[in-house]
């Protein structure tokens, strides 16, 4: 059955996007889907002001003073819920400047605030995939967003929801050893967002392996020279944004998949097909 | 350099695990990416090598010290 596409131009995919970055679900909304717009924004709103909340909204008081500028939250995985951040540094900015005790649980706050980034970026790509299904007979599930962001969970595990596990087993052991190797050079010190603001922010996009490290080795008191500290911080990072183009190898594929679905899109398939044939 | 074969390991391992990626990335098919991983570790050793000795030439003849 072929795909009938619609001869009125539809919706722009673009701007369905950049709404939803600035307002989570907004996106959703103007593309006809209310119920998901509204669960979206109650849901990704609602993880960051419970991180706000925990964190007492002081995440970026984490910024050396010369690191403090208008553009500081940039490099941060908040910048995936723009206006959340953006009222976050209007409200709360880098603080009154007076060394203050941190809130106990202010590691987990972040965690929140970052969180409803990626789960706000996944969205984007949701409205945006969804945008351009507009016009053709079948509606769109949620699989892709959900594919990408287990692919950020865990490493390699986008990949085997799609059923390609070579390739999910590749992801997931070079990614996870570069990390471990990394934060083993860094005898832990890199898991730690007070001290390393934006190699955490790198480390933020490998998902669950970074979170229970910083559980369980997190926030140690540094009491000596950690030899290959430099290394261990870089291979961490790494490790997280080497970690982005597996997630974009996950989003074509489920993209490829939801744009045309009568034609399989992966090339194992190809040959699955060809071989019964 | 101090310890010059434990960091030409750490970037071995990081230039493995980045040619890895690159094979992921680039091609859609399992069996052919993993064949392609000798070929782009060769690639990327090779360009970070010569980049070395670029920046170790510049050094050399263009860097001057007042």
């Amino acid at each position: 059955m072929s795909v009938q596409r619609a001869s009125t131009p539809g919706p722009s995919p673009d701007f369905a996007a950049i709404l939803t970055w600035f307002v989570p679900g907004a996106g959703h909304l103007y593309l006809g889907k209310a119920l998901l717009g509204v669960v979206a924004f109650v849901a990704v709103q609602g993880l960051y002001l419970v991180g706000i909340r925990l964190s007492e909204g002081r995440l970026f008081e984490f910024l050396e003073p010369d690191l403090q500028g208008p553009l500081a939250g940039g490099l941060s995985p908040e910048v995936g819920n723009l206006g959340a951040l953006v009222w976050h540094m209007k409200a709360y900015g880098f603080g009154p400047g007076i060394p203050r005790p941190w809130p106990s649980h202010i590691h987990l706050g972040s965690w929140l605030t970052a969180a409803s980034g990626m789960l706000n970026a996944c969205l984007m790509l949701h409205a945006h995939l969804l945008a351009r299904r507009r016009g053709t007979s079948r509606s769109l599930s949620l699989r892709p967003a959900l594919q990408v962001l287990a692919g950020w969970l865990v490493p390699g595990l986008g990949h085997a929801l799609q059923r390609r596990f070579t390739r999910a087993a590749v992801v997931f052991v070079l990614l996870v050893g570069l990390f471990a190797l990394g934060t083993a050079l860094a005898e832990g010190s890199n898991l730690d967002r007070e001290r390393h603001f934006y190699y955490w922010g790198g480390q933020f996009l490998l998902g669950a392996p970074a979170m229970i490290a910083e559980v369980l080795h997190g926030h140690a008191r540094v009491v000596r020279d950690i030899p290959y500290v430099d290394a261990g911080l870089v291979m961490g990072c790494l490790a997280g944004l080497l970690n982005v183009l597996a997630l974009l190898d996950v989003f074509a594929q489920a993209e490829a998949r939801a744009l045309s679905p009568d034609v399989p899109a992966v090339v194992q398939e190809r040959g699955r097909v060809q071989a019964t044939a | 350099m101090k310890d010059l074969p434990i960091h030409l390991l750490l970037f071995a391992f990081v230039g493995l695990v980045i040619s890895g990626l690159n094979a992921v990335f680039a091609d859609p098919d399992d069996a052919s990416a993993l064949r392609s991983l000798p070929r782009r570790c060769l690639w990327f050793f090779g360009g970070c090598g010569v980049l070395a000795v670029l920046i170790l030439l510049a050094e050399r003849f263009l860097a001057r010290t007042w």
